[in-house]
């Protein structure tokens, strides 16, 4: 498990010796480089149609918790140091899901579901980001109480949240598509990966 | 209002004092691990009427380490108290949502006002952001999915007198959902703002 240093309180009268000052140097190396992990896919990943799929990470962007194994459990980020943490995840699709016939495209992430996707609303969803194409369709609109015809094809999801963990917590991610067609879609893999289709966290807080 | 810790610089000669040490180094360090200003607050459930833009209170503090959440007064606001650069996370879960058998086109809006006095007629003009989500009959059929779960996360700088709002507003069946709230985490809808850089 990471360590958060706990700074040092000093007293009148002492004085300062080397391991004082390097307690200063441990909270400063702390705050520069607090814990966290960014792994990515440079295979493309196929995702059946309607189906929750477990993504599994196959590269390291880096990390300074051990917070990913290639090896055991490859599709999960460990927490190891408690505290607040900024989770970010996105996924390029490869073949513009739901381009056409409309359809929609998920990105879950979620924590300690040992591969199982969370339920909606409960408590380990950590985000979910939907992207849809209605194909055909209105919506309302707040400000005019008008309606609108058709919104226009995403092909990319992503997150951007913050999450409190303890030490102990995981977490995984999974993608879905269902409705453009019953084939299974691809996310792009690829050198540009480790920013298109990634899952991170980092610290920020005790 | 919290107050961000000073730095020094040493001069020759100087020998710095077991306060000095504590005020310069210790408390900044303190700071950075704990003290810096969070609110989190959790909405507790309640139904939201039908196309009406609607102001969130009823929240569960999760965390305040700074008087930035009032519960009696204004408590539909989260103040920033001490100036800086603040992350503001947005959550909304409804709880009907749609499912397999959908046959209409729904939307939710989630919406955070900045300095808009609790006005419904102003609270888009004053909007820092907005996520709209939409589910259309279409995509529905055959996904058993939801499409009510809507999150955004966004960054605003503060001079310490300005506060924020949360507005939702859902276009579904024609009678009123339930916005899902959790009173022991931010998991449900939710509104948390986190001091993250000094101006």
């Amino acid at each position: 498990m990471g360590t958060v240093p706990v700074e040092r309180t000093w007293t009148a009268g002492e004085s300062t010796t080397y391991v004082m000052m390097n307690d200063i140097s441990n909270c400063l190396g702390f705050y520069q480089n607090p814990p966290s992990a960014h792994v990515y896919r440079t295979a493309g990943q196929t995702v059946p149609y309607n189906s929750n799929q477990l993504i599994t990470w196959d590269s390291v962007y880096e990390q300074n918790d051990n917070g990913w194994s290639s090896t055991t459990n490859p599709s999960r980020i460990t927490i190891n140091t408690s505290g607040y943490y900024n989770v970010t995840a996105s996924a390029l699709w490869a073949n513009g899901t739901a381009a056409n016939a409309g359809g929609c495209a998920a990105l879950t992430v979620g924590r300690n579901q040992a591969g199982v996707r969370p339920a909606y609303n409960s408590t380990n969803q950590i985000a979910t980001d939907l992207q849809l194409v209605p194909g055909l369709g209105y919506y309302y609109d707040r400000v005019s109480a008008d309606t609108w015809p058709y919104m226009y094809v995403p092909t990319e999801n992503h997150i951007d949240t913050m999450c409190r963990f303890v030490a102990g917590d995981y977490v995984e991610m999974w993608m879905k598509f269902w409705k453009s067609s019953s084939s299974s879609r691809i996310i792009q893999g690829g050198v540009q990966a480790k920013f298109l289709f990634h899952m991170a966290v980092q610290w920020n807080g005790a | 209002m919290a107050t961000v810790p000073t730095r020094n610089y040493w001069s020759p000669g100087q020998n710095p004092t077991a306060a000095q040490l504590n005020q310069f180094y210790r408390d900044n360090f303190t700071w950075l691990r704990t003290s810096s200003p969070i609110c989190r607050l959790s909405k507790t459930t309640v139904n939201i009427s039908h196309n009406t833009l609607t102001l969130c209170s009823s929240y569960t503090e999760i965390d305040d380490n700074d008087s930035m959440h009032d519960p009696v007064t204004n408590p539909y606001r989260i103040t920033f108290n001490t100036p800086g650069v603040y992350e503001i996370t947005v959550r909304n879960v409804w709880a009907t949502g749609l499912s397999a058998s959908a046959t209409s086109n729904y939307q939710w809006n989630v919406l955070i006002a900045l300095n808009n006095a609790g006005s419904a007629a102003n609270a888009v003009n004053n909007s820092l952001l907005e996520d709209m989500r939409i589910q259309s009959a279409i995509a529905a059929s055959g996904s058993g999915e939801h499409m009510s779960f809507g999150f955004t996360d966004y960054l605003v700088t503060s001079n310490g007198t300005d506060y924020i709002e949360m507005w939702v507003a859902q276009n579904t069946t024609g009678a009123a959902e339930s916005l899902q709230g959790n009173t022991s985490e931010c998991s449900a809808t939710s509104l948390q703002a986190r001091w993250v850089a000094a101006i």
